[in-house]
């Protein structure tokens, strides 16, 4: 059933490998002319406060610039961890969360599971392969890139904030298998749990827009990514204990939820 | 005779509201080819589906002297939309069943795949309806289950392999199985049921053996003015422009009827049954 499950998920599995490796290549090629490219943002404070404070945050602090030009360390897990491979996570997690059951329930194939097993069993075996393979590629991923970097020569180790990073980055990636997988329960066709998600993982982001706003200050909590890209552990080596809690407790709920409705749901 | 499935006063109303069934009560025997028969919404797939606790219900219903989840591995289903896993070959289908029903035959499933002529190395998506039909029911056949429920089984299926099919659940499945099965087709239901329940606007308005039909019921065709009789003594009366049907298990009315040289009469087949009970009860 495993296997079965595997080769459910292969293709779209394989099409994020790809990916993966796209952006690692990319990441990895990019570094010697990361100094180059920050250099050419290098300005002084006068200019800086020339411009505008839009540009000013995008171009973020000149002593990170700096440290992104001399610091291996600092690029791997500001560029791979934070960017490239941190912002992916809520999308792999949809990818493979979203068909697990809609796609059974739209081809009508859900029959065959429910009439010879309880419906415990299939939840289970439906649910635990799709999260494996995501934990698992996750910690794959961002386990590779140091290693590569090593391999290349860099001045990079595996430190413990790389390992506290991978820990967050499991986290969010299980609590967004959960949300979506509790969707891919909820709709008898695959559209709807893709539409949910996107929206979603592309709306998460204006919770911390909003809180900004002073009448709001407390909404930023509700968007996992900076968790997920590890910002606190990178700009101050700390790692968020509470959110961590909050994040698996709710993924856990979230999952208890979705079985509940698998056990009640009308096929 | 034990009963195998044993279901009082099952109700079931979808949103909307629409209730699909309605006190229905049924019982199959062990060992029984029960045939459920119905037109389209009259309750047929909604009963199984309870049965097998795809829907949530009102009633009772008992599967093998238990509640069906602790019988599942007992069960084996065929849907009327027989779709199985596309990606997968029919050897890798194989593999699935073996490794999730504890039950599941190997080797007879090779053997009923070979009989279909299906080819074992093809991804199922490539397969034509009568082909991915053929495969679902090898799989269904090759479980080693208590209770069989079929639904729409032969849909698609060509003619030779429709008769190959009937064979198997007839002659091959029922050795100490039991099956349930509801077709459209009422010549194959004929051909393979012991036992008859028909279903009508949510409800089970007949139920009995394909034998007593024969033996108990007669159709007569009368003058369209003929009035000698009561509705007491009909199960089903359809009047048209030219003529008067009555079918009945009436002693009496049949032995006056018999007489009567205005009346013919016919011994009814389970189609003419099955229509003139469908058709004939609103003016009983």
């Amino acid at each position: 059933m495993f296997r079965k499950s595997f080769l459910e998920m292969r293709t779209r599995w394989l099409i994020f490998i790809f990916l993966f490796c796209v952006v690692l290549t990319v990441f990895l090629a990019m570094r010697p002319f990361a100094g180059e490219m920050m250099a050419q943002f290098e300005m002084s404070s006068e200019e800086l406060e020339k411009m505008p404070e839009f540009f000013r945050q995008m171009l973020g602090e000149t002593s990170q610039m700096q440290r992104l030009k001399d610091d291996d360390q600092y690029y791997l897990m500001s560029q791979w961890y934070a960017k490239n491979f941190g912002q992916f996570l809520p999308f792999f997690a949809l990818i493979m969360a979203f068909p697990v059951f809609s796609r059974e329930v739209e081809k009508k194939t859900i029959y065959f599971l429910l009439a010879r097993m309880k419906r415990s069993r299939v939840f289970g075996l439906k649910a635990l392969p799709g999260l494996l393979t995501t934990l698992v590629t996750v910690a794959f991923f961002a386990l590779l890139a140091p290693f590569l970097m090593i391999l290349l020569g860099y001045d990079v180790r595996y430190t413990g904030e790389v390992f506290l990073i991978l820990f967050q980055q499991l986290i969010g990636a299980a609590f967004f298998y959960t949300l979506f997988l509790f969707f891919s329960v909820c709709f008898n066709d695959q559209i709807k749990p893709v539409i949910i998600g996107i929206i979603i993982s592309i709306g998460l982001p204006f919770f911390s827009l909003v809180s900004g706003n002073d009448n709001w200050p407390g909404l930023g909590w509700l968007n996992p990514y900076p968790y997920i890209q590890g910002s606190s552990l990178i700009q101050n080596g700390a790692f968020d204990g509470i959110y961590t809690l909050a994040l698996a407790l709710t993924g856990v709920l979230v999952l208890a939820l979705g079985y509940v409705v698998f056990k009640k749901k009308e096929f | 005779m034990s009963e195998v499935v044993k279901i009082k006063k099952l109700n079931k109303v979808y949103p909307g509201p629409l209730q699909a069934v309605r006190d229905v009560n049924l019982q199959i025997g062990q060992g029984e080819v029960h045939a459920l028969l119905g037109p389209n919404g009259a309750g047929n797939t909604t009963t199984i589906k309870s049965i097998l606790g795809f829907v949530q219900y009102s009633g009772e219903i008992s599967v093998l002297n238990s509640d069906i989840d602790s019988r599942r591995g007992r069960i084996a289903f065929v849907p009327e939309e027989k779709s199985f896993y596309e990606f997968l070959t029919p050897s890798g289908a194989i593999t699935l069943c073996e490794s999730i029903l504890p039950s599941f035959d190997r080797k007879l499933a090779l053997d009923y795949v070979k009989r279909f002529s299906l080819p074992l190395k093809k991804k199922i998506r490539d397969f034509s309806h009568g082909m991915k039909t053929s495969l679902y029911l090898s799989l269904t056949f090759s479980q080693g289950a208590d209770l069989y429920i079929f639904d729409e089984p032969t849909w698609g299926l060509d003619p030779i392999r429709r008769d190959d099919v009937l064979n198997i659940i007839r002659n091959t499945l029922i050795e100490g199985s039991t099956v349930l099965y509801t077709s459209h087709i009422i010549s194959e239901v004929e051909r393979i049921a012991d036992r008859v329940s028909i279903m009508m606007d949510g409800h089970v308005v007949f139920t009995g053996y394909l034998d007593d039909i024969k033996e108990k019921y007669r159709i007569f065709y009368l003058p369209v003015d003929f009035s000698h009789y009561s509705t007491d003594q009909t199960e089903a009366v359809l009047k048209d422009r030219e003529k008067l049907t009555i079918l009945t298990k009436d002693t009496d009315l049949i032995d006056n009827l018999g007489d009567d040289p205005g009346a013919e009469m016919t011994i009814p087949d389970l189609e003419l049954f099955f229509q003139l009970f469908l058709r004939g009860r609103q003016y009983v």
